[in-house]
């Protein structure tokens, strides 16, 4: 399977061709997220190398969460929404909010 | 192939709590065909497998003609949690298929390695066993309001249901 990239469609294509698997392999799919979360992020999408650093720097106790939630949502086929929140330097922040 | 629905089954006894875990568990099964009359579950024997009937019924009987007594139904789409399986004892019933069936078969030993690797898998276990007593207790209640045994009987031999014990 390609690497997707890390943004709203790569998810949606990469979505898209898992949930055309049938059941048995999309288990596998299911069960390499739930049990190996970062692992099945960098296999299945192209990651910047501050996407990896992120990425790696996430706590343990959130990469369980992320891996039961995402895991639930991959075996029953529901959408994926990817949000990507963009920080703001904080000089712009305020001229925003003047 | 056919559809399997055990997965189907397990999210419905869970209200959809746990589909990662019930998908990985539903895959761990492996398909068997019974004929009619063909025994799923014989009498004396410790079961080794959880079977989910993804086509056809069963029935649980006391022995074999004569005086034999029908203990359980099950139709597609339920599953058999056979005596003894949870207690390790042999069972005191024969359980046969009553016409041809598929079933999904999930081995204790998987049932163990999947409860080992995912312990949270044990709310799976606790959904079946809490759906088994549900049936049990209604099964109960339905032989206390109607013992007419002869109904079964008749309906035995007009299915031509019998087994080598």
């Amino acid at each position: 399977m390609n690497k997707f990239p890390l943004h709203q469609k790569g998810i949606k294509a990469l979505a898209q061709q898992l949930y055309a698997l049938p059941d048995a392999k999309l288990a596998n799919e299911v069960l390499a997220l739930r049990t190996g979360f970062k692992q099945w992020v960098c296999t299945k999408f192209e990651l910047k190398p501050d996407e990896l650093h992120y990425l790696n720097e996430l706590s343990r106790d959130f990469i369980e969460y992320a891996a039961i939630k995402s895991s639930n949502f991959l075996a029953q086929r529901k959408a994926i929404h990817f949000t990507v929140i963009e920080f703001i330097p904080e000089s712009r922040t305020k001229s925003i909010l003047i | 192939m056919k559809n399997l629905t055990f997965n189907t089954y397990l999210n419905a006894i869970l209200l959809n709590n746990e589909p990662a875990l019930n998908l990985i568990l539903s895959q761990l099964c492996r398909q068997i065909n019974y004929k009619k009359n063909d025994i799923i579950y014989p009498k004396g024997k410790i079961p080794e497998n959880l079977s989910y009937l993804e086509t056809g019924n069963a029935i649980a009987l006391s022995q074999s003609k004569p005086n034999r007594q029908v203990l359980r139904f099950w139709e597609a789409k339920q599953l058999i949690c056979p005596c003894g399986f949870f207690n390790n004892t042999p069972s005191a019933q024969s359980i046969v298929a009553l016409d041809d069936c598929l079933i999904s078969v999930l081995n204790y030993r998987q049932l163990l390695g999947f409860l080992h690797d995912f312990p949270e898998g044990y709310k799976i276990l606790n959904a079946i066993i809490q759906s088994e007593i549900n049936h049990v207790m209604f099964n109960i209640k339905s032989l206390d309001t109607n013992r007419s045994c002869q109904n079964h009987e008749a309906l035995l031999d007009a299915l031509a249901i019998s087994f080598d014990e």
